[in-house]
């Protein structure tokens, strides 16, 4: 019972940790099984992100597998804060400098730096007066994003729906939800600096 | 109601599944899951652009589950690592620190050994050139029971005594008497010595029969420490013995097993071969029927369909393939072109308003109608029938 209980102990689930504990134990136990958890999570997603910029699924299949060696190696050079951002950036690292080289683009889309902002948890979004500056927040937007997040948010209507009512395209209506979500956060974090330094 | 909503505006959620990929892109999704998804998406530039990635290709899902991560194992089999999958593994790599001291600890030894060894010989050699101008009996005796404590290095302590071994013939007699004590001794001193008397005694003993006793008990210390200079005689007695009981076994076995298995042998292939000749016969007659069938009700349908999305919904749904329908339309219910979109927005109400799912329904034609455009009467008069409809059973 005891050895059994011991081996459990020591056989980490790699499915219930954080990618940031899976790339801080890849890159200070090199556990294999931690990076191959990371690909697990990523690989699928990766590869979508390489359809943008690679006309042939080869092509898309053969980066994928490069960035994810390259990503091996990279993680014992530099320790990872916030995982999601970083692999953003390796892929879109990847594709700029290989992008001579590969196949002619065929959906040429700029990562603008505005597109690399993730979700954070904060507990500040709770609070029922930061709520109340949301929503004043929202009331300033341009037309277009504040009836898209409206629609979304308060309506709890989905992106076709929303498309058919205001006459966008369903990956015009996520753009604007995507832009007016970050103006707002960006709004928020300057307003909670003045508040509570 | 409007602040709830708000403070869910930031809500992280983790990243999308290949699982959840695959039903958002095919439409087999309720509404309530499309939206976390979709909701998922507006805060995940990761999730946002490998779905628009996806939805480039049909085929990104079916290569994403062609993704293996074996290149990956081969990438890091082939870079030097500390291996170790999981944390057992790293522990069991941390060992080779406590097994390196044992070399090193081994190494100590044999140096001390070594050195013991070299001072006992520098000492016996000088004793024996004091002793070999004295040419004194007893002193000698000493030596030899000196020399045979040290047996546990065995080729050194060989080495030491032949040189006594040619002084000593000049006093056979007198050394005969005192060996007895050396030989008496070799047994107290520990079991390495024991596994080497029964190998030195026999070559010992036959000398005696033929010789002298005086020789014999000369000869017993010097045979004694040497296990490996004798082997002369030693793999004499070992050969012969050991070929006459070993080859034995050997050769007489093979001729009892193999007659043996030769029948057994020859019994199973002339049972075998009939068997696969049985077995290849009917397997390719199944095989070549089943493909045969499975096939050709599987192309006619998708012969039928035409490549215009909305013009195969329209003939799914003549064949009330609803669910089918839509999943076709769902393509095109993002089109770019309104009116493309508008009709197949109402084809796909037409077909959840078969399907039961009259909320579903009424929700994608009220949409239709707010925006405006060519299908604004379809969608309106199809809204009032599944008003209709939805009054009627509440009746």
């Amino acid at each position: 019972m005891d050895r059994t209980k011991v081996k459990q102990d020591l056989v980490p689930d790699y499915r219930r940790l954080l990618d940031e504990e899976l790339a801080r134990r890849y890159a200070e136990k090199g556990e294999q099984g931690a990076l191959l958890a990371i690909f697990e999570r990523y690989g699928h997603i990766v590869l979508g992100i390489c359809y943008n910029h690679y006309s042939n699924a080869m092509d898309a299949k053969e980066a994928t597998q490069k960035i994810f060696i390259k990503m091996s190696e990279e993680l014992k050079k530099t320790p990872v804060d916030k995982f999601k951002p970083w692999l953003l950036k390796a892929i879109t690292n990847y594709i700029a400098w290989n992008s001579t080289n590969t196949v002619p683009v065929k959906q040429n889309r700029i990562i603008s730096h505005s597109q690399l902002e993730f979700e954070e948890v904060d507990s500040r979004y709770e609070d029922e007066n930061v709520a109340e500056l949301i929503y004043t927040i929202i009331q300033r937007l341009e037309r277009d994003q504040k009836e898209c997040i409206e629609l979304f948010y308060f309506n709890k209507k989905d992106h076709i729906l929303i498309a058919n009512a205001t006459g966008h395209t369903p990956e015009q209506v996520k753009g604007y939800i995507q832009k007016g979500k970050i103006f707002i956060k960006h709004k928020v974090q300057e307003a909670l600096r003045h508040v509570r330094p | 109601m409007i602040k709830e909503d708000v403070k869910h505006l930031f809500d992280r959620s983790a990243c999308l599944t290949k699982r959840q990929f695959e039903a958002y892109l095919s439409g087999n999704m309720i509404t309530e899951e499309v939206y976390a998804i979709e909701h998922h998406i507006n805060g995940c530039p990761l999730c946002s652009m490998a779905m628009d990635g996806m939805q480039l290709r049909k085929d990104a899902l079916v290569v994403a589950n062609q993704l293996n991560t074996d290149f990956l194992a081969d990438h890091l089999a082939a870079t030097p690592q500390q291996s170790a999958s999981n944390a057992a593994s790293y522990v069991k790599s941390l060992k080779p620190k406590e097994i390196s001291t044992k070399p090193l600890i081994t190494g100590v030894k044999v140096l001390v050994a070594i050195g013991a060894c070299a001072g006992i010989l520098w000492f016996v050699q000088s004793v024996g050139k004091n002793n070999s101008g004295a040419k004194t009996e007893e002193p000698q005796q000493e030596e030899v029971v000196n020399v045979a404590t040290p047996p546990q290095q065995e080729e050194q302590s060989v080495v030491v005594e032949e040189p006594l071994m040619a002084e000593q013939p000049a006093t056979e007699e007198p050394v005969a008497e005192p060996d007895p004590a050396p030989v008496k001794e070799q047994p107290a001193i520990g079991p390495p010595e024991d596994k080497l008397k029964p190998v030195t005694t026999k070559p010992a003993t036959a000398p005696v029969t033929t010789t002298k006793p005086a020789a014999t008990t000369a000869k017993q210390p010097v045979t004694a420490v040497k296990p490996t200079v004798v082997p002369p005689t030693k793999p004499v007695t070992k050969t012969t013995a050991i070929p006459a009981t070993k080859p034995a076994p050997t050769p007489a076995k093979p001729p009892v097993a193999k007659p043996a298995p030769p029948v057994v042998k020859q019994e199973e292939p002339k049972a075998e071969p009939p068997k696969p000749v049985v077995r290849e016969e009917p397997k390719p007659q199944p095989k070549a029927e089943q493909p045969a069938p499975a096939p050709a009700p599987k192309k006619e349908p998708v012969e039928e369909l035409p490549n215009d999305p909305i013009a195969a919904g329209k003939t799914l749904m003549d064949k009330r393939n609803y669910n089918a329908a839509i999943n076709r339309m769902r393509s095109e219910m993002r089109s770019s072109n309104k009116a493309r979109r508008q009709e197949a927005v109402i084809l796909v109400a037409k077909c959840y308003q078969q399907l039961g799912n009259k909320d579903r329904a009424a929700e994608l034609l009220k949409s239709v109608v707010d925006e405006g455009g060519p299908e604004k009467k379809n969608a309106k008069k199809l809204l009032k029938e599944v008003d209709k409809n939805a009054a009627k059973e509440e009746e």
